[in-house]
């Protein structure tokens, strides 16, 4: 016999701004997903900026996660991995695997991730599964064919706190030695559009190899050449849409290294640019940084840091590229291949210290492939997570 | 060694009387400035009832900080406090717990709303559909049939 179920009580015997503030928060984004599918106050509730800030900002931190783009150009394939941290490696655990999604990472913000896949620029959130697809936009230097390689465009995505305000730069050149790039910007709000922008009084220009932009504090950075040995920082101000110039200081005592075989990287720390140059980290064990103490008067500190004697082995005879960086002072060293079993390099920044880290759970046929047709790329999100819904 | 412990009268809605040490009062933040500003034996909290203020107080009991001799500072040990906490939460049922969240949020006592609020939601954390969740919380669709059938399809993937 079927018992009578008990009149349940109902929520909202507890205030609201309890349940959204104190209870709510405590859930993971997957069950806030399937929340909103309760009802159409609820979705809409769950969808409200006050909400969906409170939630970034005060949720509990999800462990720290590896995401890994993997592409395959020989047959068209690509596929996105994903492995949180544990103790002392990193297991893939996910495969995010779905259409549209891989392809050329250039930045992670606030728990978005942004690529492009197919020429076409794309945001992503691993939290809620929504993909956002910039639209196109008109650029003598696009090729009308979309089978043709756009060489030089690089996208840098960043927030404006104040205005709670995404925004997304492109710079866009035919060839990488083109020096007058063309600059365009796109809002993220409802029917959005790019919008090309006046050309910057610092050109000439050309964006460095390291693509990877930093937003930070409403601000936009990412790192140019203006000649062959001098790199500059770009700044661009979301709120008033200004681009400026800071250039990188070198010493005398520098090498004269050409800027494009150089290895350079921009990462954030403390809440200062930082460029990191590891182009002696295999030969002779060390870290030249140019800190950005302060972007109005364009004031640069410059630091050195030598390896422990005791970590050196890490980097012998290897060649790395930055693989991704944190914002707590971490940066990752990855190597140009896959190799199995893979390994990365983590370097703490503010405690000087290298540790080898193992990512486990790659499939195996990723290693056999063809290198030369093998691109992969990694993202660490440490950020939290955002169950924001972006609506172009 | 027992010293002389002052004792404070609390006084529910429906006029159920708990005597407890004054320690005991302390954990909440609105009492404690209660019986500072005004220092009557008794105190009458009109918002919550005797069955509410029973468990409020046996929660407090529990995690009042004991100063023993010597000037340590200890409550019960944290593991065996968390025992404790798991089985309180056990044994109550959401109805309670609502009115547990109303209670330590008037009354101020930070821990015993996280810890009601957190176990809210771990149970909506264990749902495994939106109809359970109306369920358990009572809340009433407005969605039509097409717009469900719409949102759910948008987040499939948060039900497998």
């Amino acid at each position: 016999m079927k018992r009578r179920r008990r009149r349940r009580p109902h929520i909202s015997k507890i205030p609201m701004d309890l349940v959204m503030g104190e209870i709510l928060t405590r859930l993971p984004a997957k069950s806030l997903m399937r929340f909103k599918c309760v009802s159409k106050l609820w979705s809409s509730l769950i969808r409200s900026q006050y909400f969906t800030h409170r939630f970034f900002t005060v949720s509990s931190q999800p462990r720290p996660r590896f995401y890994i783009c993997l592409a395959d150009l020989a047959n068209n394939y690509s596929t996105v991995i994903s492995a949180p941290q544990t103790s002392s490696c990193f297991v893939v655990d996910h495969d995010l695997t779905a259409p549209r999604r891989g392809g050329y990472i250039w930045q992670n913000l606030r728990g978005f991730m942004c690529y492009t896949f197919y020429r076409k620029p794309r945001i992503y959130n691993p939290a809620t599964r929504q993909l956002v697809t910039l639209p196109t936009f008109k650029s003598k230097f696009i090729p009308p064919a979309p089978s043709e390689r756009v060489e030089a465009v690089y996208y840098y995505f960043g927030h404006d706190p104040v205005n709670d305000q995404y925004k997304v730069i492109c710079s866009i050149a035919p060839k990488h030695n083109q020096i007058m790039p063309e600059h365009w910007v796109f809002v993220l709000k409802p029917r959005g559009s790019w919008k090309k922008m006046a050309p910057p009084d610092f050109c000439p220009h050309i964006p460095a190899a390291t693509r990877r932009g930093l937003s930070i504090n409403g601000v936009i950075y990412y790192l140019v050449l203006i000649d062959l040995y001098v790199y500059a920082v770009v700044s661009f101000d979301i709120r008033s849409e200004e681009f400026k110039l800071i250039l990188v200081p070198r010493r005398d005592e520098d090498d004269l290294i050409p800027g494009r075989v150089k290895k350079v990287s921009l990462m954030e720390y403390d809440g200062k640019v930082i460029v990191l140059d590891f182009s002696h980290l295999t030969d002779k064990g060390v870290l030249d940084l140019w800190v950005l103490e302060n972007a109005g008067n364009k004031e640069w500190s410059r630091k050195t840091l030598v390896l422990q004697p005791s970590q050196l082995h890490l980097v012998d005879n290897l060649t790395f590229k930055v693989g991704c960086t944190t914002q707590h002072g971490k940066v990752f060293f990855a190597p140009y291949d896959l190799i199995s079993p893979f390994h990365i390099l983590c370097y703490d920044l503010p405690r000087n210290d290298m540790t080898k880290i193992e990512i486990k759970g790659i499939p195996d046929h990723w290693f056999s492939k063809d290198k030369a047709n093998t691109r992969f790329q990694l993202m660490f999100m440490d950020q939290g997570e955002s169950i924001l819904y972006l609506d172009i | 060694m027992e010293n002389e412990k002052k004792m404070i009268t609390l006084k529910s809605s429906d006029d159920v009387t708990f005597e407890v040490e004054e320690a005991v009062v302390l954990e909440s933040q609105f009492l404690s400035h209660l019986v500072q500003d005004c220092p009557a034996p008794e105190h009458k909290i009109k918002e919550v009832t005797g069955k509410i203020l029973s468990k409020v107080v046996e929660y407090c009991e529990k995690h009042v900080v004991v100063v023993v001799d010597g000037g340590d500072s200890s409550s019960s040990s944290g593991d065996d406090l968390k025992k404790w906490d798991d089985k309180f939460i056990k044994e109550m049922d959401l109805s309670t717990v609502y009115d547990l969240i109303a209670a330590a949020n008037y009354l101020n006592i930070q821990a015993l709303l996280d810890l009601m609020c957190q176990r809210v939601a771990d149970v909506i954390t264990a749902c495994k559909d939106h109809k359970e969740i109306r369920e358990t919380l009572g809340i009433v669709s407005d969605y039509t049939a097409e717009e469900e059938a719409e949102v759910l399809k948008e987040n499939e993937w948060a039900f497998d």
